[in-house]
């Protein structure tokens, strides 16, 4: 499932004194498979951006194409967009309501008219993907604690079974502890099942470690779309947008300003350390 | 969905009305209404007109915005309209078809009830459209501080009022964001029969109330935190004061109704066309 995005333009409000140009001119280009995160300061366009992937917001002018279906045409099947286009909000476990978590996580298949006998299974299969044992299945949602809820509202968009999933900064409020296996989860979807994975974050290290391509919005406007190792070279233009650079990113920043270089994709402390090891044994 | 939906519709400006004492104007509101009632005739509502028109000029808020709140209403002034049209009797018929009987009486009834609550409304807003809530319920707390008294706990409702206010733009903005993550789930509010659709509100509501209970209770715990303890001993950051323009203002209202009250209020409020003669029409 690719999506394409051509000459996006949104305007909140308009018509109004209170208009705000939320999308300028967006082209991207997303291959199926890839996992790219969607980075700027808040009021950059990011979420505006991301809502229009499942047709949250209506196109106003530009073009749009998710995997088969173009949302430039008046009529889009919603369904089939809403189970293609998985989307986690920020703090998704504010949206359980159900009295079991089977029938929370059984709301999205149930939706988007998937037969009644394969939700039970998909209900079991997704709780597992997130990592939770079957027991929790007749309990109330409301009774798990703040990370298992989080991972159920996860099961619960999973269930539906996307090709794409949208996560918005699905790492926010979480201990270390929570940060990593929400990330580990979300990077076994898309490295195993092959999901599209698109991923706002305010979190820089969580970006560096963990994605292919990083896209920056500011004021609108896509800046900058990369690999990012190669963005955050650019020390002076990433602080100047109000983002921070990573720790292992300025490690390796400052060795190449003493002209030491690798060649193997660094991305973790540790990966750094092998490296740096590497160069000693070598010397 | 719910972007459009303002609350309040505060016009900021800093007009005349604008900057009068909040406390005043809600008095003010108040012998509006009541001299409403005192005008019977088509002329009396034309001065009412007149009077809206100086009140409207002086806070400087568009004519639009003013009738808009007049929307909010239209559906129960049809209703009236309707109603009293063919239901009230009089001398004069002039429709006569099937079981529908329309009197003259009952025309000129209807536009005077329509007259009447629309005026009431306007009025009303140009109160609402000229005062911050915030301001609405500091002044309703003073007005009504002789109520401690016989122990009535003022303060904590005027509290409980601007707590509630400051909340809703929240849970709008809550709401709406609950609606998307549910859209996003595929989620549909837009077909299906009656039934169908009230259910569909389920999925929404319950987030929207946990979350109001866990806001409410995180407020709670911030104000304890912060050693609130209730009305004993807590002064204003703004002390209201009386001006210039609050007397010239209360001058120009007194003096103005008290001429309706001259006029119309030596009648019989509700009376026959006979009783009030000239007056009634």
């Amino acid at each position: 499932m690719s999506i394409v995005a051509q000459q996006l333009n949104y305007i909140y409000n308009k018509g109004t004194p209170f208009e705000k140009h939320a999308l300028c001119d967006v082209n991207v280009e997303i291959g199926d498979g890839e996992f790219v995160a969607i980075v700027g300061h808040t009021g950059s366009g990011k979420t505006t951006f991301v809502q229009h992937l499942n047709a949250l917001i209506r196109l106003q002018s530009g073009q749009l194409k998710v995997g088969d279906i173009d949302l430039t045409e008046k009529k889009t099947d919603l369904k089939k967009l809403r189970g293609m286009v998985g989307m986690v909000f920020q703090y998704p476990e504010y949206q359980l309501f159900a009295d079991t978590v089977e029938a929370d996580i059984a709301f999205g298949p149930k939706n988007i008219g998937i037969d009644g006998e394969k939700i039970a299974d998909i209900v079991r299969e997704s709780l597992d993907l997130v990592g939770m044992s079957e027991s929790v299945l007749k309990k109330s949602p409301f009774d798990l604690s703040g990370g298992e809820k989080r991972r159920v509202a996860l099961a619960g968009v999973l269930a539906m079974q996307p090709r794409i999933l949208v996560l918005d900064e699905p790492t926010a409020g979480l201990d270390p502890q929570g940060k990593r296996e929400i990330l580990s989860l979300v990077k076994k979807l898309n490295r195993e099942r092959g999901i599209t994975v698109i991923m706002v974050s305010h979190d820089m290290n969580e970006v560096f470690e963990n994605v292919d391509r990083v896209i920056v919005f500011r004021e609108g406007k896509v800046v900058h779309d990369l690999p990012p190792r190669d963005l955050f070279r650019m020390e002076e233009d990433i602080v100047n947008m109000n983002l921070e650079i990573p720790y292992v990113a300025q490690f390796l920043n400052s060795l190449e300003k003493h002209g030491i270089t690798f060649d193997e994709d660094i991305r973790t402390v540790d990966q750094a350390f092998e490296a740096v090891n590497g160069l000693k044994g070598g010397k | 969905m719910f972007r459009d939906v303002t609350f309040g519709q505060y016009y900021p400006s800093d007009s005349f009305v604008h900057k009068m004492d909040a406390r005043v104007k809600l008095l003010l509101n108040l012998v509006y209404l009541v001299g409403i009632f005192f005008v019977v005739s088509f002329v009396g509502f034309a001065w009412i007109t007149l009077f809206l028109l100086v009140a409207i000029l002086a806070s400087r808020v568009p004519v639009r915005n003013v009738l808009k709140s007049v929307k909010g209403v239209l559906f129960l002034l049809f209703f009236t309209v309707i109603l009293n049209i063919f239901f009230t009797k009089g001398d004069n018929l002039l429709v006569k078809w099937w079981i529908i009987e329309i009197y003259a009486e009952g025309l000129i009834f209807a536009g005077k009830m329509f007259l009447r609550l629309s005026y009431l409304v306007i009025g009303s807003s140009i109160l609402t459209l000229t005062t911050t809530p915030v301001d609405l319920t500091h002044a309703l707390e003073s007005l009504l501080k002789p109520l401690t008294w016989i122990k009535v706990p003022v303060h904590d409702l005027a509290l409980i009022m601007s707590l509630a206010l400051s909340l809703i733009p929240s849970l709008i903005n809550e709401t709406d964001r609950i609606i998307r993550a549910q859209k996003a789930r595929g989620a549909d509010f837009d077909t299906g029969g009656l039934i169908k659709r009230a259910k569909a509100f389920v999925p929404i509501l319950i987030p929207l109330l946990v979350s109001s209970f866990r806001r409410a209770e995180e407020l709670a715990f911030a104000m304890n935190s912060r050693c609130y303890e209730g009305a004993t001993h807590r002064t204003c950051m703004r002390v209201m004061k009386l001006s210039w323009r609050d007397f010239l203002g209360t001058s120009v209202v007194l003096v103005f109704f008290v001429a309706v009250f001259i006029v119309y209020g030596t009648q019989t409020t509700w009376g026959t066309a006979e009783q009030l003669g000239w007056l009634y029409f």
